[in-house]
C-alpha cells in the first residue's frame, strides 16, 4: 500500500459573523463551515468528496491549500504540518499541491494570453528556466491536455467554457504535483464537454501518478473518477469508503438518500421508491445539536437529536458516522443498487 | 482527444476590442483628431512660429486680428502676439492637465488597489485616511499649498493632483474589492504568488478600466481648476501663460479687445469638449459587455 | 381526437448581432395536448430555451420569430403585447432557470404572489392570500406565513426556486414551461421537486414543458421527448422509445456521453468530437455532421428531414440503424 501523503486531522473552519439583530445590537455567531474532518490521502490515489451546497467542500480545499486558515486541525502534508509553517516555507510548498476550480472562465486572468497563464507556475517555481524553454514546457503540456499549442497567444475570453477548463487543468499539472484539488471541474460544462474534461482527468490520472481530491456534488461524475468516496453533510463527515462498497452497501442515511435522489436515465422499469428528504440544509450558522442530518433524516430518533455519532467502521475501509448504520437495511428503502 | 480549432485570428486581446469600439465611434475620434492637432500646435508654434510669447511690439498694441504681420490672432494690452501666447498657453494648460492626471492616477490605482487588495485594518485605515483629506475642501487646500509653497510651476500640478487622487483611489479600491474574491486572483494565491505581482499583474490591469475613463474627464477639469487658480493670480507666472492666464487678462480688456477674452476661451471650451468625447468614447468602448 | 394544447409550426427565430443572423431555432414543430409532459433536450446553444421564449413574445430586442403557435385554438405567435401578457399570467406559467433574475429583488415574494392575482383575476388582497397560502402548502413550503414577508435574497435558492413554481402556478394555468428549473439547485432539492412534478402531472390536468439538458430528468417526467441541435429538432418520440433505440446519432452520442450510476466503469465516456456549430454560419446539410461518426455523403449536402422511424418516433437523419 502506498504511503499517504496528505492527512488531514480533525480540521475545523469557523467564520466569526457578526449578525445586526436590532439597529443597535449585533450578535457573534460562528460559521461553522468544516467541523472536525478527518482523512488521508495515499500517493497517486484519487478521493472523491461528495456533499451539496452549504456542506464545506469548497471551504474544506481551500482550507487544506492554507489560503483560509484553519481554526483549529491539522493538515500534514508528506509528514510536515502545513499550518505551522511561515509563510515563505508554503509558498513553496505550493508547487506540489495545486487545485483546479469549477468556472473555467473566472479561473483566467483576462488580461493574459493563456500561455503566459499556463507558464506562471514555471516562473513563480522555476526561475532558472528561460522563456525559451518556458514556451516549450508550456506547448507540451498544451498539447498533452488537447491544446493546440498555436494558441498560446490568444486570450481566454476567446476560448469556450471546456477550453477554458484545460487550459486551467494544464496551469494545475505543468508542475508535475504531488496532489490536485479539483473543485466541482466539470459542474459549469454541457454534457459532451463535461464528458471531454472527464476523460481527459483520466487520462492525466492513469499517466502522472499524481493523486486527486475531486470535489463534485454529482455521484455519477464522482463514481467514474474517484477510487474512494467521502460524503460531507454540513461540515461534517457522514461516510467514507472505497467506491463500489459505498454505492452497494451505502450505511449512512444521508448517501442513501443522496443515491436515491439522481435522476435514472432510464425509462420507468427499473425505478424503486425515492427516499424524499423533508426541508431544508440547515444554515451553517446553527447546526442542528447532536447529529446534524437529523432534522432530515427519515430515521431519525431521540437519541440522534442529543448525541453526535462518532466515526464507526463498517470495515476497515469503511467509516461512517450514524448511530443506527447496522440497522440500515436494504428492502425497506429500496437504495438503488449499482453495478 | 479533440483537440479544438478556434474560429478568431491572433490573439485579440480585450484592449484591442475596446480600441476597435474607440475607432468606431465617431465623436469620440474627430474629438482625438482635434486635441492632437492642438497638442502639434502647441508643440510647433512657439518654436516655429512667426513671433515669440514675450516679443513686445511696442507700436502694435491692441491689434485685432488680422493677416497683416501674421498676427492671426491679434496682440494684446503690452503689444504681444496673441497667436503665439495661445499656444504657449496650450502648452502649458494641455501639460498641466495631463501631469496632473497622472499624478492622481498613480497615486490612486496604487492606494487604492492596496487598500482594497489589503483589506481588513489596513484597508480600512487607509480608506478613513482618505475620507479626512476628503473633507477639506479641495480648493481651499490647493490655496493653501501654493501660497504657503510659493507658485512653482511644478507645486500647481503636485497640489491640484495631491488632492484629486483621493477620488481616484475610492474608485480604485471599489473596483478591488469587486474581483479579489475571483477565482483567478485564488489562483494567483495557490501558486505563492507574492503580493506586488498579484497587485501588478492581476488586480491593476482588471480595474483599471473604469479608471482611465475617469482620468480622460479629469483632465478638462484640472486644466479649467489651473485656469481659476490663475484667474484667481495664483496659477503660472510671467512670462510663462496659460489659458486661465490669458482669460484673466482678457476679462479686463473686454470693450477694447474682446478677441482677448474670446480666443483663449474658445479654445478651452473646445478641449473641455473634446475630452469629454473622448472620455465617452472611451468607457463605451471599455464596457465589460463585450463578451 | 381533441385539438392540442399547443402546436407550434415551423417555428423559427433569429437575432440580428453586429455581424450577421444567428439562426437560434430553425423549424421547430410540436404539439402537446392537456395532462402532457413534453421534454425538451439539449445542450447550450441548441435553441431549447429560446423557442419557448420565442412562443411566449419574451425574446429580447433583437430578435425575432416567424412560423406559428397555437394556444386553445388562438394564434399567440407575435400577437400584440396585451394579449400575451394575459396569456402569460393567467394560462402559462413560466419558469425561469435562474431563480434570483426570475424574482423582483426589492418587493417581498408574498408581494410578488398575490400581484398575479389581483392584476390578472381581479382577485381582493385576502383571496389573493389565501390562495397563494394554498398553493406554497402543496409545495411543500415551511413556514410559508413567515416567509411572504421576506424578500427573494433572504432565502435559499431551493426556496426561491419553489417560489418561481408558486408564481407560475397560482393562477392555475392549462401550460406550464419549465426552464431547467433545477438545474441549479441541490440533488436533494431536485428530487423533492421533481416529486412535486410528479403529483402535479398525476393529480392534475396541466400541461408541462420541461426544458432541460438532463436526459435524466426527461426520463423521470416526461410521456415525449424532443432533442436538439444548434437550433433544429433532431429526434423525438416517447421517451421509451428514445432510449430504447435512438434514431439520431447526436441523441445517441448524448446518452452515452452522460455518466450513468450503473454504467460500466471500465468503459470511457463516448466523447463526441468538435464543437457546436457556429449559429451564425450553420453548415451546409446537417448541422450535426460535422462531429457525426456516421455521416454518409449525403450528409454534408443536404439537410435532413424529420422522417418517420417507428409509431411517433421520429428522426432527422438520413442513416437507418440497424433494428
Amino acid at each position: 500500500m502506498k504511503p499517504a501523503i496528505l492527512n488531514v486531522e480533525n480540521l475545523t473552519v469557523h467564520f466569526p459573523v457578526r449578525q445586526k439583530n436590532t439597529l443597535l445590537r449585533s450578535t457573534m455567531s460562528m460559521l461553522r463551515a468544516v467541523d472536525g474532518i478527518s482523512f488521508s490521502i495515499r500517493e497517486g490515489e484519487t478521493l472523491g468528496i461528495v456533499g451539496e451546497s452549504g456542506c464545506g467542500k469548497s471551504t474544506l480545499s481551500k482550507a487544506i491549500l492554507q489560503l483560509i486558515k484553519p481554526t483549529s486541525g491539522q493538515v500534514v502534508w508528506q509528514g510536515e504540518t502545513l499550518n505551522e509553517l511561515s509563510l515563505q516555507e508554503m509558498d513553496q510548498k505550493r508547487q506540489e499541491l495545486q487545485i483546479i476550480f469549477q468556472d473555467p472562465l473566472s479561473s483566467l486572468n483576462p488580461r493574459m494570453t493563456i500561455g503566459t497563464i499556463i507558464g506562471e507556475p514555471l516562473k513563480a517555481f522555476r526561475p532558472q528556466l528561460d522563456k525559451d524553454a518556458r514556451t516549450l514546457a508550456v506547448r507540451k503540456i498544451m498539447a498533452e491536455v488537447g491544446l493546440e499549442p498555436a494558441l498560446m497567444n490568444r486570450y481566454p475570453h476567446e476560448f469556450s467554457g471546456g477550453q477554458c477548463q484545460r487550459v486551467g487543468i494544464a496551469r494545475a499539472m505543468i508542475l508535475k504535483p504531488k496532489l490536485v484539488i479539483c473543485d466541482e471541474p466539470v459542474s459549469a460544462l454541457d454534457v459532451s464537454t463535461q464528458a471531454q474534461v472527464i476523460m481527459l482527468l483520466k487520462k492525466l490520472q492513469r499517466e502522472s501518478g499524481t493523486a486527486f481530491l475531486f470535489i463534485s456534488h454529482d455521484l455519477s461524475v464522482v463514481r467514474l473518477m474517484c477510487e474512494r468516496i467521502l460524503v460531507m453533510y454540513l461540515g461534517r463527515l457522514a461516510e467514507i469508503a472505497e467506491r463500489d462498497e459505498l454505492f452497494n452497501n451505502p450505511r449512512h442515511p444521508y448517501t442513501r438518500a443522496l443515491l436515491s435522489a439522481i435522476p435514472i436515465s432510464a425509462p420507468q422499469s427499473q425505478r424503486p421508491k425515492r427516499i424524499i428528504l423533508s426541508g431544508e440544509v440547515p444554515s451553517p450558522m446553527d447546526p442542528p445539536a447532536g447529529c446534524v442530518f437529523h432534522t432530515r433524516c427519515p430515521k431519525a430518533t431521540r437519541w440522534c437529536q442529543k448525541e453526535v455519532p462518532t466515526l464507526q467502521s463498517v470495515s476497515p475501509s469503511h467509516q461512517v458516522a450514524c448511530h443506527y448504520w447496522k440497522d440500515q437495511d436494504r428492502e425497506t428503502d429500496g437504495t438503488l443498487a449499482g453495478g | 482527444m479533440s483537440t479544438d480549432s478556434s474560429f478568431v485570428p491572433a490573439g485579440r486581446s480585450l484592449w484591442r476590442d475596446a480600441a476597435d469600439r474607440f475607432c468606431a465611434n465617431r465623436a469620440a475620434m474627430v474629438s482625438a483628431g482635434i486635441i492632437l492637432v492642438i497638442v502639434v500646435l502647441a508643440f510647433a508654434v512657439p518654436i516655429w512660429g512667426p513671433h515669440s510669447l514675450e516679443e513686445v511690439y511696442w507700436d502694435r498694441m491692441l491689434i485685432a486680428p488680422s493677416l497683416e504681420n501674421h498676427h492671426w490672432f491679434g496682440t494684446d494690452v503690452n503689444g504681444r502676439d496673441m497667436f503665439a501666447r495661445v499656444f504657449y498657453g496650450a502648452r502649458i494648460s494641455l501639460t498641466i492637465g495631463v501631469l496632473t492626471t497622472l499624478v492622481a492616477l498613480t497615486i490612486g490605482v496604487l492606494y487604492g488597489a492596496t487598500a482594497g487588495y489589503f483589506g481588513g485594518r489596513i484597508g480600512a485605515v487607509m480608506m478613513r485616511l482618505v475620507d479626512i483629506i476628503y473633507a477639506v475642501p479641495a480648493l481651499f487646500l490647493i490655496i493653501i499649498l501654493i501660497s504657503v509653497f510659493g507658485n512653482n510651476f511644478v507645486l500647481v500640478f503636485v497640489s491640484i493632483g495631491a488632492v484629486e487622487w483621493l477620488t481616484m483611489a475610492r474608485i480604485v479600491r471599489g473596483q478591488t474589492l469587486a474581483i479579489r474574491e475571483k477565482d483567478y486572483i485564488e489562483a494567483a494565491h495557490a501558486l505563492g504568488l507574492p503580493h506586488t505581482t498579484i497587485l501588478a499583474r492581476y488586480i491593476i490591469p482588471n480595474v483599471i478600466g473604469p479608471v482611465i475613463v475617469y482620468a480622460t474627464l479629469l483632465i478638462p477639469i484640472n486644466i479649467l481648476i489651473e485656469s481659476y487658480l490663475s484667474f484667481l493670480g495664483l496659477g503660472v507666472q510671467e512670462p510663462y501663460t496659460s489659458w486661465g492666464r490669458l482669460i484673466s487678462q482678457g476679462t479686463k480688456e473686454i470693450e477694447t479687445g474682446l478677441w482677448l477674452l474670446l480666443i483663449p476661451s474658445v479654445f478651452l471650451t473646445v478641449t473641455m469638449f473634446c475630452f469629454n468625447f473622448i472620455g465617452d468614447g472611451l468607457r463605451d468602448a471599455l464596457d465589460p459587455k463585450d463578451r | 381526437m381533441k385539438a392540442p394544447l399547443l402546436k407550434c409550426t415551423h417555428l423559427c427565430a433569429h437575432f440580428e448581432v453586429k455581424n450577421g443572423t444567428v439562426q437560434a431555432v430553425d423549424d421547430l414543430n410540436f404539439s402537446i395536448n392537456r395532462g402532457e409532459c413534453i421534454g425538451i433536450v439539449g445542450e447550450s446553444g441548441s435553441g431549447k430555451t429560446q423557442s419557448c421564449m420565442a412562443i411566449l413574445g419574451l425574446l429580447p430586442r433583437n430578435g425575432s420569430a416567424t412560423g406559428s403557435a397555437i394556444f386553445r385554438g388562438q394564434e399567440i405567435l407575435n400577437t400584440r403585447r396585451k394579449v400575451l401578457d394575459r396569456i402569460r399570467g393567467e394560462s402559462i406559467g413560466m419558469i425561469f432557470q435562474d431563480s434570483m433574475a426570475g424574482l423582483t429583488p426589492f418587493m417581498r415574494i408574498g408581494d410578488q404572489l398575490c400581484e398575479v392575482l389581483i392584476e390578472h383575476q381581479g382577485m381582493s388582497e385576502a383571496e389573493a392570500r389565501t390562495r397563494v397560502l394554498e398553493v406554497l402548502d402543496i409545495l411543500q413550503f415551511p413556514q410559508p406565513k413567515r416567509r411572504l414577508r421576506m424578500y427573494p435574497h433572504e432565502l435559499s435558492g431551493g426556496m426561491r426556486q419553489r417560489v418561481m413554481i408558486a408564481l407560475a402556478l397560482v393562477c392555475k394555468p392549462d401550460l406550464i414551461i419549465a426552464d431547467e428549473p433545477t438545474t441549479a439547485l441541490d440533488i436533494t432539492i431536485q428530487a423533492q421537486i421533481l416529486e412535486f412534478f410528479a403529483g402535479l402531472k398525476k393529480h392534475t390536468d396541466t400541461a408541462i414543458i420541461m426544458i432541460t439538458h438532463d436526459f435524466g430528468v426527461a426520463a423521470e417526467l416526461c410521456d415525449r421527448v424532443i432533442v436538439m441541435y444548434a437550433g433544429r429538432m433532431v429526434e423525438t418520440g416517447s421517451v421509451e422509445d428514445i432510449f430504447a433505440r435512438p434514431q439520431h446519432p447526436y441523441t445517441q452520442a448524448l446518452l452515452r456521453a452522460t455518466p450513468r450510476l450503473d454504467s460500466d466503469l471500465q468503459a470511457d465516456l463516448l466523447l463526441i468530437p468538435g464543437r457546436p456549430p457556429n449559429l451564425q454560419n450553420i453548415p451546409r446539410g446537417c448541422s450535426f455532421a460535422p462531429r457525426c461518426t456516421q455521416t454518409l455523403e449525403q450528409c454534408r449536402l443536404e439537410r435532413p428531414e424529420l422522417g418517420n422511424r417507428f409509431d411517433e418516433h421520429w428522426a432527422a437523419c438520413f442513416v437507418r440503424q440497424p433494428q
